[in-house]
């Protein structure tokens, strides 16, 4: 199963209206007609982590393997980052296209 | 320096094999080695062709050899071989030196400027070439990428020049974030520039959508100078789990470039470590990576991970000490108890682990640590092996401990209300159903699950009126609620029976009205018959009582159920069976039982008649005993056989319990159930004495029991196996330390005479104590049993506390044991 918290882009420590807050905001993005697998990760999600009972037990009881997608979305998701596209510098594109000459095809 | 001649290496021999060969089969050869890259073996065939005779087609093959060999050389990064191949390609094969690839190779080396005047001076041949624009691209992508060298050797009118300014700014713009002046360069960069892929690749890059963006990176052509940048923009495209195993193949400028593009300035270091982790990655790379990037992952978050993986592992704490990472008491507690579910430990091992957890939060709760969630972990470490006690069979009372504890603890868990008040109405315990229930109402008083729960509280408390006003107020709100439906005909009969006892039987037709104005199924209608024919035999209309008796027996689905129930209805009425029967001239024992009545017997017994007291069913089951004997042999399957025992022993019906299973036994030999049934059942019978061979046969059970991984079936083999003496369902409430597995000495390591008292009693069987208790009086049974430990305990010279006689008293809760924990805030 996908975390949940990373599925509802949720913090660690929610509140029950931030988890419901989260879980609609994700319903209205990925809707079932759109992305039916999203749409089930996303009730899944919420089901696992509603109530302040149930995510003390996914806590306590959680024996999922952790997965590198995992470990990579938990690394991207936090606020310090920018979650949307940013720019590379001018420098990223020389470096790029220099390195493209060493490897000649 | 002299190399020093390896005599093992094999000489490479093309030239000396091809003297042997036609020129027909050299040719052949030449391109079969040109089809498969070997260009190595075709130059030399290409080679030996042309020294036999130089012709135009053997020289494009050649030139067509090198062209392989110097791409291979390239590809390996030995640019400078390369150069050198593509230098013998231009002097055997009289080809063209200028070329975008040979450019490349050129700058590929630092020989740029050589590379600018073979430009300049075969601009003609390159254009004959059709090969002009691709060299003027490549040097549009070498001077975005800062090779000034061409700025100044290119001619003016060159289109690189003209129209690398604008490029340049666009570039700028984009990097900036000027989307508006990034537009107006890019209008200033022509259709045919050789800009024109970067031109595409930031029009990409701005585009709102990822499908339009990888739409605008698939029209950039394989051969393109930018290829580069359109490949890192696709890799940044790709959905998480295919990034991470590309980002491992990528060189570090394009996974630098992409994880700008995807934002992920921070992590850059973790998930470099990330990409180089094994796929799949072993658990202990993880933890030391999440523990190495804790500040980034988060604290929660890397607890949660490390406990997840450390679950797996053969020893937690040597796996936290080689990682560096650590675990909080509490969820180091909590992995190793799950540790030993995962790996199949003896139960005793899992419940020891799990008490040493409850202890752990009952020490956090007594010293107020962890805030209020404290208390919902214990509830749902209890409601954790309350589960876990299912799993293993575990005896009801213990399953009552663990939802008792369960609402302690979280009141508001009203599944535990809606399992621990049906479970404690039949075991009798009305009083703390009530008070649970009371409880229950407090949180959910609109709950229908829990009002249906009143009503059958108060059936069971004989409140039949109050019963009836909950059900009548249910049924306003939720008209096909079967359950509450089923209650109110039951508190009506149950008020009607009443009232036939005190001869009211007025009253008693009025209920039975009422009753059957609810009852609209088959089998209410039949209970409500049974009533009714009991009423009019008391009323000595026997003929119609007679009547009554056979529609409902109809309706049941068969004689053995509308037997059993007429015997159940007259036993709730204190009527004499046999005289009834009698009068209403009906069959005194019942013949020629199919397996469909007998299965729809089970049915009623699973369903509408648990909440009816076991030892009323016991007692109608022995009045059938001879129709019971008869259906064992029925041809039912093996699990009706199994379904059949199992309620036999709900019901404490050992001799019929045996009897089936032995039956059974003839159909499916040596299956361990049916062993288990029939020796379990002759224990029950024979105050536990088994013969050798029935150890021998139980031991047989059990190992197959084991085979077939039944876990459930293996524990129950084992307690009869080891006497009855193995039970892992410890109280883990330190306030009752006293239990029949746990240790009687006390603790200067003396044992208490009392301790040892309730520990034999524990160990008799409860029908027998019962028995013993009627015989002996509570008092003189304790004394009695004082009087054999003391003789026993002289004989062996055993120092023995001083017993009152009296039963146990509650021990004053101990001290639990509190973990150091004086800098830890929070649990987890």
């Amino acid at each position: 199963m996908l975390d949940p918290y990373l599925v509802l882009e949720l913090s660690r420590s929610p509140s029950d209206k931030e988890v419901r807050g989260a879980y609609l905001k994700a319903v209205r993005q990925h809707p079932p007609e759109q992305d039916a697998a999203r749409f089930q990760a996303i009730q899944t999600a919420y089901e696992t982590i509603k109530t302040q009972r149930l995510r003390l037990k996914h806590r306590l009881f959680c024996s999922d393997p952790v997965s590198p997608t995992e470990l990579l979305n938990q690394a991207t998701r936090t606020p310090t980052h920018t979650p949307s596209r940013s720019r590379p510098s001018l420098s990223q594109f020389q470096a790029l296209l220099r390195q493209d000459i060493k490897s000649v095809r | 320096m002299v190399r020093k001649r390896n005599k093992n290496r094999k000489k490479s021999t093309p030239a000396k094999a091809t003297v042997e060969f036609s020129t027909e089969v050299l040719t052949e050869r030449a391109r079969c080695a040109l089809q498969n890259e070997n260009f190595k073996e075709a130059i030399g065939h290409c080679k030996a062709l042309i020294k036999d005779e130089s012709r135009p087609e053997r020289l494009a093959l050649l030139a067509k050899a090198y062209h392989g060999r110097a791409r291979a050389l390239a590809d390996k990064g030995m640019h400078k071989e390369a150069v050198m191949i593509w230098r013998n390609r231009t002097e055997f094969c009289a080809t063209a030196l200028a070329d975008p690839f040979f450019f490349r190779l050129l700058a590929a080396v630092g020989q740029l400027d050589e590379a600018l005047a073979l430009f300049n001076e075969q601009r003609s041949e390159l254009e004959q070439a059709d090969q002009l624009n691709a060299a003027r691209e490549l040097f549009a992508a070498l001077a975005i990428a800062g090779f000034d060298q061409i700025l100044s050797e290119l001619p003016d009118d060159d289109p690189v020049l003209v129209d690398y300014p604008a490029a340049l700014a666009a570039l700028q713009a984009y990097c900036e974030g000027d989307d508006k002046a990034l537009q107006q360069q890019l209008k200033a960069i022509p259709f045919r520039s050789p800009f024109r892929d970067l031109r595409q690749l930031l029009k990409a890059l701005i585009s709102e959508t990822a499908e339009s963006t990888a739409s605008l990176i698939q029209r950039i052509p394989e051969t393109s100078a930018f290829i580069s940048l359109a490949q890192s923009i696709g890799v940044s495209l790709l959905p998480d789990e295919a990034l991470l195993s590309t980002l491992n193949e990528q060189t570090s400028p394009s996974r630098s470039f992409v994880l700008t593009l995807k934002g992920w300035h921070s992590p850059q270091a973790f998930i470099n470590e990330l990409t180089q982790l094994d796929n799949p990655p072993s658990p202990e790379a993880v933890i030391r990576l999440a523990a190495r990037h804790q500040q980034l992952l988060g604290e929660h978050y890397v607890t949660l991970v490390t406990s997840r993986l450390a679950i797996h592992s053969p020893n937690i704490r040597a796996l936290l000490k080689r990682t560096k990472s650590r675990l909080n008491p509490l969820p180091l507690a909590v992995t190793e108890a799950r540790r030993l579910e995962l790996k199949d430990a003896h139960p005793i091992d899992i419940f020891e682990a799990w008490g040493d957890v409850i202890s752990l939060v009952k020490g956090y709760l007594e010293n107020n640590e962890g805030g209020s969630e404290t208390k919902l972990i214990l509830a749902l470490i209890y409601r954790h092996v309350h589960e876990l006690e299912k799993k293993f069979g575990a005896p009801e009372d213990v399953l009552l401990q663990s939802l008792q504890q369960i609402t302690h603890y979280d009141p508001e868990d009203k599944s535990a209300y809606l399992q621990l008040i049906p479970a404690l109405r039949s075991s009798k315990q009305l009083k703390e159903a009530r008070r649970l229930l009371e409880q229950a109402l407090s949180y959910f008083p609109d709950d229908m699950a829990i009002l249906t729960e009143a009503v059958e509280t108060a059936l069971a408390g004989n409140a039949f009126k109050k019963a009836a006003g909950i059900a009548r107020q249910i049924l306003a709100k939720d008209p096909i609620n079967q359950r509450v439906r089923q209650a109110l005909i039951d508190a009506h009969l149950a008020h009607c029976r009443k009232q036939i006892n005190q001869k009211k039987y007025t009253l008693a037709e009025k209920e039975l009205a009422e009753a059957g104005e609810w009852a609209k199924s088959q089998t209410d209608g039949a209970k409500v018959g049974l009533v009714r024919g009991v009423l009019q035999f008391k009323q000595q209309d026997y003929e119609a009582a007679a009547e009554q008796f056979k529609s409902a027996t109809e309706q049941l689905g068969g004689a053995l159920c509308g037997r059993f129930f007429l015997l159940l209805e007259l036993s709730r009425q204190n009527c004499n069976s046999t005289s009834l029967l009698k009068q209403c001239k009906l069959e005194k024992s019942i013949k020629n039982v199919e397996l469909p009545d007998l299965l729809a017997l089970l049915q009623h017994l699973d369903g509408a008649l648990q909440n009816e007291a076991p030892e009323r069913i016991n007692k109608t089951f022995k009045q059938l005993k001879t129709s019971m004997k008869q259906c064992a042999r029925l041809s039912y399957t093996f699990d009706d056989g199994v379904r059949i025992c199992e309620t036999l022993q709900r019901y404490q019906l050992h001799e019929l319990r045996q009897y089936y299973a032995k039956s059974a036994l003839k159909h499916w030999r040596n299956a361990a159930v049916y062993i288990y049934h029939e020796l379990d059942a002759e224990a029950a019978q024979s105050y536990g004495e088994l013969s050798d061979k029935a150890y021998g046969r139980l031991k047989r059970a059990l190992m197959r029991a084991e085979n077939d991984g039944d876990k459930g079936l293996t524990y129950k083999l084992q307690a009869l196996t080891e006497g009855q003496f193995f039970n892992p369902f410890n109280d883990f409430d330190d306030d009752d330390d006293l239990n029949l597995f746990g240790n009687p000495f006390n603790d200067v390591g003396i044992p208490s005479i009392d301790m040892l008292i309730d520990l034999m009693l524990d160990n008799i069987p409860p029908h027998e104590l019962k028995k013993l208790e009627k015989e002996m009086g509570k008092k003189d049974l304790r004394q009695h049993l004082q009087e054999i430990i003391e003789a026993q305990a002289l004989d062996e010279g055993l120092p023995l506390i001083p017993g009152t006689g009296s039963p146990k008293a509650p021990k004053k809760p101990k001290k639990k044991n509190c973990p150091d924990h004086t800098n830890q805030t929070e649990l987890f």
